[in-house]
């Protein structure tokens, strides 16, 4: 490793892949599938609304509560998982239990919808400065779970300031590029794999339209089977995303501790070691 | 006096002036690194070693010591000197553009050039069927866009009197990503992906301006797409031409390794798919903001989509140097 520029993109991704497959099993059951159930939860209600509002109005409420209940658990789920994340990255073993109470915390959901707040307003005008917001504020759950003095604005600042150490210089070395990427690769693979578990979906969506086409039908409704079939689409997809997610914290957990180490010295101690190696051999 | 308080000062006083002058020496090398001379610098290259050795003492000896916090700082403030990359090699914005960027769009033209073959052909092919078939495009477009373009008003219209222009530029930006990622990613099942996505959006564009035309409607649909569709399609046909050569490399690695051969065309893939993302901001401003904007007049939209895919032609195809190019 360069001290100065730190672990490469390569040892970055295959660090983030490593532990992303020793311990996927851990968080599958305890939080990916929740998260995905509630998602599945959200899509049921939608399509009941769709299907059957005109007979039964009180469906409304049933997806208003669906919509909060999702929102609710999606927050202290995806806090649940940046905590995981940082405990595989830092080498500890790490409860699922432990992440869900983490996510709970105040400091940690407050810091998510105040980032999630901010990336949004930045989204709407034009995309780029919600593009930068999400690339420096992407440490701010790191910093909320390592360094307990920050949290909320303050852990954004943190992480701010993390993403511009750079002391070697150049674009590659860059944390804000290196996050970029990491999102772009696992926006890749989310993509490819939720393509994958659509395909029964886009099937049957082609086979009806083609059927439509050739009975000369234009009102461009599908049958409730269709419909319904969107469900457990929605749960394949949203455990996929949610994987992916942790595979995107476990990446960035990676160039916190990176930084964090180069920053504070730690790296010296590998070059306290190599001279050492050096005066022994 | 304590033992180890009379170590501590002892080893402070004896190490103090060179510590002094090490520091002096480094902070002039840092304010003006032309000054240094090949000298100066391999004295501060063998100081440095001094100073990790008496940085390693000193935590060992006297953790937690204000001696130790004052070497660990100069020696971080040397490592920083002294390990930094040469700029000529460093990685930087201008020479992604200027040299790597292009290298892979030169390196994969040839897929790309297949990618637009297939387009051209899916969108003949749509066009034909939907003109013959009408209900494809009604299936296509759904029956709200059908009834508007009875009244003689595109769907884009009541699109862009909903939503805010900046809303929509992100919006459109956003999707227009997804759309190449995508299609890049789609290269990983053996190029199939691609090809799905090329394919389909082929076709989905012939029915659409097959469906427009039949309602006489083909004219505002060229004139709506006309400042952002060249670019836009030569995106999604540039994402998906990368995406095929990794494809292809997986399919036919020739005399490497399956894995060195996907290697090597993913790397340069994925430089592709970095270099054509921002191009998508500027089209999102462009589709939010001047497609829909009815005080354009459609030559200065069309003058403008000629003007975009030129400039993004001119930056991808730029002429590189021969090494860059192996």
């Amino acid at each position: 490793m360069n001290i100065t520029s730190g672990l490469t993109l390569g040892q970055i991704f295959n660090r983030a892949m490593e532990l992303f497959r020793r311990e996927f099993a851990r968080p599958a059951l305890s939080i990916l599938l929740p998260l995905a159930l509630v998602s599945g939860l959200l899509s049921a209600a939608m399509t009941a609304v769709q299907t059957q509002l005109a007979t039964n109005p009180g469906l409304i409420l049933v997806f208003f509560g669906a919509l909060i209940l999702a929102g609710v658990i999606g927050v202290v789920g995806y806090g649940a998982l940046a905590h995981m994340a940082v405990g595989l990255a830092a080498g500890r073993e790490t409860a699922p239990a432990d992440s869900w109470r983490a996510g709970l915390r105040f400091r940690a959901w407050g810091t998510l919808m105040l980032q999630g707040l901010g990336v949004g307003v930045g989204l709407i005008f034009c995309l780029l400065p919600g593009m930068y917001f999400g690339l420096v504020w992407a440490m701010a759950l790191p910093v909320v779970f390592e360094e307990p003095t920050f949290a909320h604005s303050a852990a954004l600042s943190r992480s701010h300031e993390l993403s511009r150490f750079n002391p070697a210089g150049g674009l590659g070395n860059d944390p804000r590029f290196r996050i970029f990427l990491i999102f772009v690769v696992t926006l890749a693979t989310t993509y490819l794999l939720m393509g994958l578990a659509q395909l029964p979906l886009i099937v049957a969506v082609a086979v009806e339209t083609a059927r439509s086409i050739a009975d000369g039908r234009r009102d461009g409704q599908f049958s409730s089977f269709v419909q319904w079939l969107q469900v457990p689409t929605s749960i394949v997809t949203s455990f996929i995303q949610a994987a992916m997610t942790l595979l995107g914290n476990l990446g960035t957990a990676v160039v916190y501790f990176d930084i964090r180490g180069r920053q504070e010295a730690k790296d010296l101690d590998s070059a306290i070691d190599a001279l050492d190696a050096g005066r022994n051999a | 006096m304590h033992e180890g308080a009379q170590g501590y000062i002892h080893f402070a006083k004896s190490r103090e002036a060179f510590w002094s002058s090490f520091a002096e020496r480094l902070r002039s090398a840092r304010a003006a690194p032309g000054s240094l001379t090949f000298d100066g610098l391999e004295a501060l290259a063998v100081d440095y070693r001094r100073i990790l050795q008496d940085h390693a003492l000193a935590r060992a000896r006297f953790p937690g010591s204000a001696l130790g916090r004052r070497l660990e700082a100069l020696a971080v403030e040397a490592t920083h000197l002294l390990f930094a990359e040469d700029p000529k090699e460093r990685f930087s914005l201008r020479r992604f553009f200027a040299d790597l960027f292009p290298a892979a769009m030169r390196a994969h033209a040839p897929h790309m050039a297949l990618c637009a073959v297939l387009f051209v052909c899916s969108i003949a092919m749509a066009f034909s069927a939907s003109t013959i078939q009408p209900s494809i495009g009604t299936q296509i477009l759904g029956p709200e866009a059908i009834t508007n373009l009875e009244r003689g008003e595109l769907w884009t219209e009541s699109i862009s009197r909903v939503v805010p222009a900046s809303v929509s530029s992100s919006a459109i930006a956003t999707n227009n990503m997804s759309v190449a990622i995508t299609a890049w990613v789609g290269g990983v099942l053996f190029g199939l992906g691609s090809i799905f996505v090329v394919l389909n959006n082929g076709f989905l564009l012939g029915a659409v301006f097959a469906t427009t035309t039949r309602f006489g409607m083909s004219g505002d649909l060229f004139e709506f797409i006309g400042a952002h569709g060249p670019l836009e399609l030569t995106l999604i046909l540039v994402s998906a031409g990368h995406g095929l050569a990794m494809g292809h490399a997986l399919l036919a690695p020739h005399d490497r390794s399956r894995q060195a051969a996907a290697g090597a065309a993913a790397r340069r893939a994925m430089t592709g798919l970095v270099g054509i993302l921002p191009w998508f901001l500027v089209l999102g401003v462009v589709e939010g903001f001047v497609s829909p904007s009815e005080t354009v007049d459609p030559e200065v939209k069309v003058a403008l989509g000629a003007a975009l895919l030129a400039s993004f032609l001119l930056v991808a195809f730029r002429p590189i140097a021969r090494g860059e190019a192996s």
